[in-house]
């Protein structure tokens, strides 16, 4: 299983991982930063610092994290040029554009001797109507498939005062989260799977059943498969909701390393677009990875 | 009792509930030769397993027979109809037999809610072409059967007769005539849930559980149970919900009470598919996890739903 987890800071998450924080001011979104970025440097990495201000405010911010000496490892960008923006009237992110952007980043970096590419982004700019968020959630996923195969990371900071609605969004796209932003998530493992973690009752399973609904229409395979090691709770209603959402867009979604608790209920309830399954069985059908 | 109304190998029609009273195996494998001619289409058997070898031997003749053991299928009487129901289902509503037995040595809670499903089973099943007959033990030296008041019609010696103590199902199974019983001892825990998360409560339920001795699947299962009353409570139920859970003699007892009001009798009965604003599959769910589930619902008293969970023998008592 990919490393995850509900972490109390930015510190610590070396080489990679995809970290979603939601800042409840300027200073408490630069103490992340600091943290994050101060990680990349000792690392070796190649740091970018992106926000939606223009260059010349963006590298003050950067130079204050990094002590006032401009550092030839890091750089800014805008939120614009970060993420390949074309219409910079709605500033809504082309996800598959985006990604290619960053993935040209990364191999920069590589290709420039660094071990990596580390990102710290105020979303902000790009996250604030609903067209950007629907379109932002998509390249969450996305990039955090390449990930799993690149040599990239990235923080990605939320203002706190978004809605409920939209922190969850946000943070349950991502395998490392603040403190209080989502009970359960979906990151990838790879580009084929996901994992689903955490805990799923009334309190988010709609919620919960819109990020698994981004991620299977991401997905151009039939079956889209889910590690569930970590889901520690599911009820039925939780369970019912994506088989609903699984049946709305065609798909089959096959879980495995299921908990008994998962397996009992798919005995006992009927679950068309949901299927059980052990990676061993999978074998040669479908891309299993080896994490297990 | 009434004058014979006749033999069981009347034309089949419509829904019959019988209660095949025999005092001995020889009464019980007459008795289940005949129901079983008035069966032509599918035939479902759940009796415990000494009879239901018993009953194997006189369905020699019979290509096909789906049989379970009532032990483990109807341990929990409410799920008689949850099971009579799928049976049904997987038949297409053809006209069926199903030779039920929820009498058997049980506790006298057992045997109340045993009582409450046989009489819950006319309201289900009026209208369907399903016989329905269930075994009981008729001594002279022993109390009257519940089985009177709940099965329309009784068959003895032969003979079909109609019962003179059938009482109508809503009555019988008024909340007010089956108290529970305050438990006799304090419960290790007891707290009031006002809209917080669930977690807590997931928590709390699964550590008592493990505390107590139950294995970890049944923790599992308690938990789940719990989460799906809690959650009902939360969603449908217009103030706090209280959860309390004490141990008895060989058993972890766990309660969800709130001061709604659960209308339909048949709720826990239904796997509904309906919207999940209106979605009973929760209790239906608890019926197939525990090992007996006790409803009192009520527009005067709220709803109180008990969930018991046998404990392993060496754990029995603590």
């Amino acid at each position: 299983m990919r490393p995850n987890g509900v972490v109390a800071s930015a510190r610590g998450l070396v080489p990679g991982g995809h970290l979603c924080w939601a800042y409840r001011d300027r200073e408490d979104f630069f103490d992340r930063a600091r943290e994050y970025v101060g990680d990349g440097i000792d690392q070796g990495q190649w740091i970018q610092y992106v926000g939606g201000d223009n260059a010349q405010l963006l590298r003050a911010d950067l130079n204050s994290l990094t002590g006032a000496v401009p550092l030839s490892c890091t750089g800014v960008a805008t939120t614009d040029d970060f993420y390949a923006i074309r219409d910079r009237e709605s500033r809504v992110v082309d996800p598959r554009a985006a990604v290619a952007a960053q993935v040209a980043g990364a191999e920069w970096a590589l290709a420039h001797g660094y071990s990596g590419h580390r990102a710290v982004v105020d979303c902000a700019s790009v996250t604030t109507t609903a067209a950007q968020q629907d379109a932002f959630w998509q390249y969450e996923h996305l990039i955090d498939q390449k990930m799993t195969t690149l040599p990239m990371t990235a923080m990605c900071a939320y203002p706190a005062e978004y809605s409920t609605e939209a922190l969850h969004a946000a943070a349950s796209l991502h395998p490392f989260i603040g403190p209080g932003l989502s009970a359960a998530r979906v990151f990838a493992l790879d580009e084929q799977r996901s994992a689903l973690v955490g805990e799923i009752d009334v309190g988010n399973w709609r919620a919960v059943a819109d990020t698994a609904e981004r991620v299977l229409t991401l997905h151009p395979s039939h079956e889209v498969a889910f590690d569930v090691a970590n889901l520690e709770f599911i009820d039925h209603r939780g369970l019912m909701v994506l088989q609903d959402r699984a049946e709305l867009l065609g798909r089959t979604i096959v879980l495995y390393h299921a908990r008994p608790i998962v397996r009992r209920l798919t005995t006992l309830l009927p679950l068309p677009h949901i299927r059980l399954t052990h990676p061993e069985d999978e074998e040669g059908r479908v891309d299993v990875c080896a994490e297990g | 009792m009434s004058a014979p109304r006749g033999s069981l190998r009347q034309p089949p029609h419509g829904f019959r509930h019988h209660a095949l009273l025999y005092r001995d195996d020889r009464d019980y494998a007459a008795a289940l030769r005949q129901f079983e001619e008035t069966v032509a289409g599918p035939l479902l058997i759940a009796v415990p397993e000494y009879w239901l070898r018993l009953a194997l031997e006189q369905l020699t003749t019979r290509e096909s027979v789906a049989v379970v053991d009532a032990c483990d299928t109807l341990a929990n009487p409410r799920c008689l109809v949850p099971m009579v129901t799928e049976f049904i289902a997987a038949h297409e509503g053809a006209p069926a037999g199903v030779l039920a037995q929820t009498d058997w040595s049980r506790s006298p809670e057992e045997a109340d809610e045993a009582a409450i499903a046989d009489s819950l089973a006319n309201l289900a099943f009026e209208g369907t072409d399903l016989h329905l007959a269930c075994p009981v033990r008729f001594a002279r030296d022993a109390p009257e059967p519940a089985a009177l008041g709940t099965h329309p019609v009784l068959f003895c010696d032969g003979e079909l007769t109609t019962s003179s103590r059938y009482e109508d199902p809503l009555a019988f199974c008024d909340p007010a005539r089956w108290p529970l019983s305050e438990p006799v001892v304090s419960p290790a825990k007891e707290f009031q849930l006002d809209g917080g998360g669930l977690q807590v409560v997931r928590h709390v339920v699964e550590e008592e559980a493990l505390s107590a001795g139950l294995p970890e699947r049944a923790s599992a299962d308690l938990v789940l149970s719990v989460n799906e009353l809690a959650t009902n409570s939360l969603t449908y139920a217009s103030d706090q919900c209280r959860l309390r859970m004490w141990r008895e003699p060989g058993e972890l007892v766990t309660e969800v009470s709130d001061s709604g009001h659960i209308k339909n009798p048949l709720a826990d009965q239904q796997r509904s598919v309906t919207e999940l604003s209106e979605d009973s599959t929760g209790l239906w769910l608890v019926n197939q996890l525990c090992d007996l589930v006790r409803i009192r619902s009520s527009a005067s008293l709220g709803t109180v739903v008990r969930l018991h969970m046998h404990l392993p023998d060496n754990d029995a008592g603590g």
